[in-house]
């Protein structure tokens, strides 16, 4: 289990900014890999010694049923929760991670028509106390999903894969382990046959494995359960387990769990004999600890993308030690189709027009570091439609108000705009109301404070509030099916407790039978129907307005071997192969 | 000292009103004037920014995308992107120009200052002088009213109140944002700032009204409203004019913290407060963002605190700097 050498000339590429990795075309994702001056290759020796991690951003759940955060999904996964596939570790040469068995013996068996999907499950893998961890554990496991009184804030593609009949609200007929209501549908709906484990879906998937690499369908012992008490009471399976117990915004210790046996894991090196991970810290002043590089904090990565406003000291002080790479998001506009103005077709179509996505760009930090964009769909998925700019990045005003004189409406129309409130996006929408004022609207920008944001605009009393706001998206795993459904189909998403993330209630017939196409299709037939869905989206219905996709840099202390950002896993550091000079 | 008047009588000693006796005084102190003209400058800076703005001879709002480059947009050039154009450099991430959003901030700023001081010079003075000359248990409520509104944390109303209020007052207006939060900081400010006045024209009304002029008017059968305005007001000028220059550059500074707290007045519209917020971010990679904005702040609050200081030393007639 010798990691091969870190291909020459990385580093150099490294130190020109590597910023030709988002708008690599197509879908091809490519990464960025990141190492230090020569010493690239990690020999056996490179297990041992401390990893440590910087963290801003508080963990909200450790519970894999509950995790939903892409930082929680990927460390979840590569340090204690295995699951049945998974995405392997970015290869030495930069080929985008593949699908790979983890936890079962390969990457599962479809049925022909897509309805019923058979894993098998590995011998010898095993809990942190030692007994095997068996088709059960992930069956129960993927019950508590269901349980969705209890276990808040994970992903629902269990509810929404799997063959069990909802109730006319959307909920499921099952209602988890603790209650029991319609146990024997789900019974049926999964099944344990000794060590292989049958899934029987409601539609059509050929997606289900990448699905099942969140940590939402890992395995979890019954008898370890206790319900909402087990958030942060992790209990591994993988190659660490906690030192202790964890303590919400400060953080906590893992060491090896000498239970796992790595002849049963291909993915995961797991090199340092422990990671610590504090959650105390602000981004800034971990950036400034990352780019100052001093003691311990040379052995620390972080999960943190870094503030805009260090990237140029990022650049001063941490060359060769940051890593550029697309983040998994797409920001985007969403007129709102119940406002006056924005149900007005021409009105739509001027607001896109006249979006100046270089004032975006510019604010955000950069053409390094921001894409401009016209698909909702992130470049890393093959299904990106790259629909062209309408009007250039600068927009077209004089273009616009030709729409807007078209539209009827009496100009200056008056709109108002809001955004997730902060320094970055002060400045972005100042650009952005240029751009639609120089057009004829009358622009009123609203910050709205970011933890009140989403929830004010899900909720149904600001329904006629704004003309367009802004949001932003990624896909919870390589597929379109968890973007474009998951965005902009009326039925899943608008319901009497307000819009989900249909934030512009956006409601159309032909859309949603398109929708319906889509998922029955398979492979690239499914990359182009998700694509073209994406482009009548943004250029025919002018039901969002993609901005930009924004990239993320990271920076790692000078000892991290192996900083590798997988961004078809979620987007951050791998901790599957990393390592620490010691 | 010989005193050159007296010496062959020829001399005639012509007699001065009070506002004439200041202003020589306030001639002869450098310091003051040259904090007058400051002062001076500034407001008419801050009066004619929206006619500059609507001229388009300064531009607060337009972006320049070429004065700004490299990983995190940082201006272009040295000392913040400097140039004959733009005098204190530009904003990172937006290049737009630093001068002219200085100057936009000053207008709002100085515009939420003055109208707080007259509001709460207005209620000042009005209780001040009540409370003054109606004495007794009128007085004591009064007074004790001030206490209480002196002992209110002021910055902290303003945080704790602005969203619902400001959300109320702009649904009331039916308004954008920006009026209706500076209406509100003119409110809330002026409120909890005429105490001050209050406190200083009951003094002064409590010493003026045992003074002989006020009884001889009384003894004459002037009504409370001709002692009010005719008698005691003119005798009051000085204090609230003192009293006026030094709360100014407070309330100027207040604003400006409200808009660093990020609950004054909110993007894009400038303010000190918001510019100054943004720009400490950038301390280390571009310090000109910061220096530029943080010293006209500092200059502006100088210049008015140093023409009160000033002024009162010329006011007070016990005052001797010789």
């Amino acid at each position: 289990m010798k990691r091969t050498k870190i291909v020459a000339g990385v580093a150099t590429v490294l130190a020109l900014g590597l910023t030709a990795t988002a708008c690599a075309g197509g879908g091809s994702a490519t990464t960025a890999p990141s190492a230090n001056g020569a010493a690239s290759s990690a020999p056996a020796s490179a297990a041992g010694g401390t990893l440590s991690i910087l963290s801003g951003t508080a963990t909200e759940h450790w519970d894999p049923q509950r995790v939903y955060v892409g930082v929680n999904i990927e460390a979840g996964n590569r340090l204690f929760t295995r699951t049945l596939t998974t995405f392997g570790p970015v290869s030495k040469d930069g080929d985008p991670a593949q699908l790979v068995a983890d936890a079962a013996t390969d990457t599962g068996t479809v049925s022909a028509d897509a309805k019923e999907w058979k894993f098998t499950i590995k011998d010898g893998i095993k809990w942190e106390d030692g007994q095997a961890v068996t088709c059960e554990d992930f069956k129960y496991g993927i019950s508590r999903t269901f349980a969705v009184d209890v276990i808040t804030g994970g992903p629902n593609y269990a509810i929404q894969y799997l063959d069990i009949p909802k109730n006319a609200d959307g909920s499921s007929k099952y209602a988890g382990p603790y209650k029991k209501t319609g146990q024997d549908l789900f019974d049926k709906a999964v099944t344990c046959d000794g060590n292989t484990i049958t899934f029987k879906m409601a539609s059509p998937a050929g997606d289900f494995n990448q699905a099942l690499t969140m940590t939402a369908f890992g395995a979890f012992r019954k008898d370890k359960d206790q319900g909402d008490k087990s958030n942060f009471a992790i209990f591994s399976n993988g190659p660490y387990k906690l030192d202790g117990t964890w303590t919400p915004n400060k953080g906590g210790t893992f060491v090896r769990n000498d239970q796992w046996d790595p002849k049963t894991d291909t993915i995961r090196k797991a090199y340092p004999d422990k990671i610590t991970w504090d959650e105390s810290l602000t981004q800034e002043t971990l950036y400034e600890r990352l780019i100052a590089n001093q003691g311990d904090d040379q052995n620390a990565i972080t999960f943190d993308q870094a503030p805009v406003t260090a990237l140029s000291n990022v650049q001063g002080g941490a060359d060769g030690r940051y890593t550029i790479v697309p983040s998994p998001y797409t920001r985007y506009l969403v007129p709102n189709f119940k406002s006056k103005v924005m149900s007005n077709d021409k009105a739509r179509e001027a607001l896109a027009l006249a979006t100046d996505r270089s004032a975006y760009v510019t604010a955000a930090g950069g053409d390094q570091v921001v894409k401009a964009t016209n698909s909702l769909i992130n470049p890393a998925l093959s299904s990106f439609p790259a629909t062209p700019l309408l009007a250039g990045d600068k927009g077209d005003p004089a273009k616009a108000k030709e729409a807007l004189q078209a539209s009827g409406l009496t100009l200056p129309v008056k709109i108002k705009v809001t955004y997730r409130k902060n320094d970055t996006l002060d400045k972005v929408f100042a650009g952005l109301k240029s751009g639609w004022d120089a057009a004829g609207f009358d622009t009123e920008l609203v910050g709205i404070p970011a933890d009140q944001y989403y929830g004010t605009l899900q909720s149904p009393d600001n329904a006629t509030k704004y003309d367009a706001m802004w949001a932003g998206w990624g896909a919870d795993f390589p597929s379109a099916s968890t973007v474009i459904p998951q965005l902009l189909d009326s039925r899943s998403q608008i319901s009497a407790g307000g819009p989900g993330q249909d934030y512009g209630y956006f409601s159309n017939k032909d859309f949603n039978a398109g929708i319906d196409k889509a998922y029955a299709l398979t492979g690239a037939d499914a990359d182009k129907a998700w694509g073209a869905l994406d482009a009548d989206a943004s250029t025919k219905y002018f039901a969002v307005i993609p901005l930009i996709n924004d990239q993320f840099v990271f920076v790692h202390g000078s000892n991290v071997e192996g900083a590798t950002v997988n961004i078809t896993f979620t987007g951050y550091y791998d901790l599957a192969d990393i390592s620490v000079k010691h | 000292m010989a005193d050159t008047t007296a010496v062959d009588g020829a001399v005639s000693i012509t007699g001065r009103t009070p506002w004439q006796i200041t202003r020589a005084r306030l001639a002869k102190d450098r310091g003051t004037m040259v904090a007058l003209c400051a002062a001076i400058f500034f407001v008419l800076l801050a009066i004619a920014a929206p006619a500059l703005t609507a001229l388009k001879l300064i531009n607060p709002y337009s972006n320049n995308d070429n004065l700004v480059g490299g990983l995190g947009s940082l201006p272009i050039g040295a000392f913040g992107g400097i140039s004959a154009q733009h005098w204190m450099g530009v904003e990172p991430g937006t290049g737009r120009d630093i001068f002219a959003r200085v100057v936009a901030g000053l207008t709002v700023s100085l515009v939420v200052a003055v109208c707080a001081v007259i509001v709460s010079l207005v209620l000042g003075t009005v209780i001040g002088l009540v409370a003054g000359t109606a004495g007794g248990r009128v007085d004591w409520w009064l007074s004790r009213l001030t206490d209480f509104v002196l002992s209110f944390p002021q910055t902290l109303m303003l945080i704790a109140l602005s969203t619902i209020v400001i959300d109320i007052l702009q649904a009331a207006l039916g308004s954008e944002r920006t009026p209706a939060s500076m209406i509100f900081m003119i409110l809330v400010m002026g409120f909890f700032g005429w105490p001050v006045f209050a406190r200083v024209i009951r003094g002064q009304v409590l010493s003026l009204k045992e003074r002989e002029f006020i009884e001889a008017a009384r003894s004459l059968g002037a009504n409370r409203r001709r002692i009010y305005f005719k008698e005691l007001l003119p005798h009051l000028w000085a204090p609230i004019l003192v009293y006026t220059t030094l709360v100014m550059p407070q309330n100027i500074a207040t604003e400006a913290a409200l808009g660093f707290l990020g609950v004054g007045i909110q993007a894009p519209t400038p303010s000190f407060g918001s510019i100054l917020n943004d720009s400490v971010h950038y301390a280390n990679s571009d310090p000109a963002y910061f220096i530029f904005p943080g010293v006209t702040l500092f200059l502006v609050v100088l210049s008015f605190n140093l023409l009160g200081d000033g002024l009162r030393d010329a006011l007070d007639p016990k005052a001797d700097r010789q």
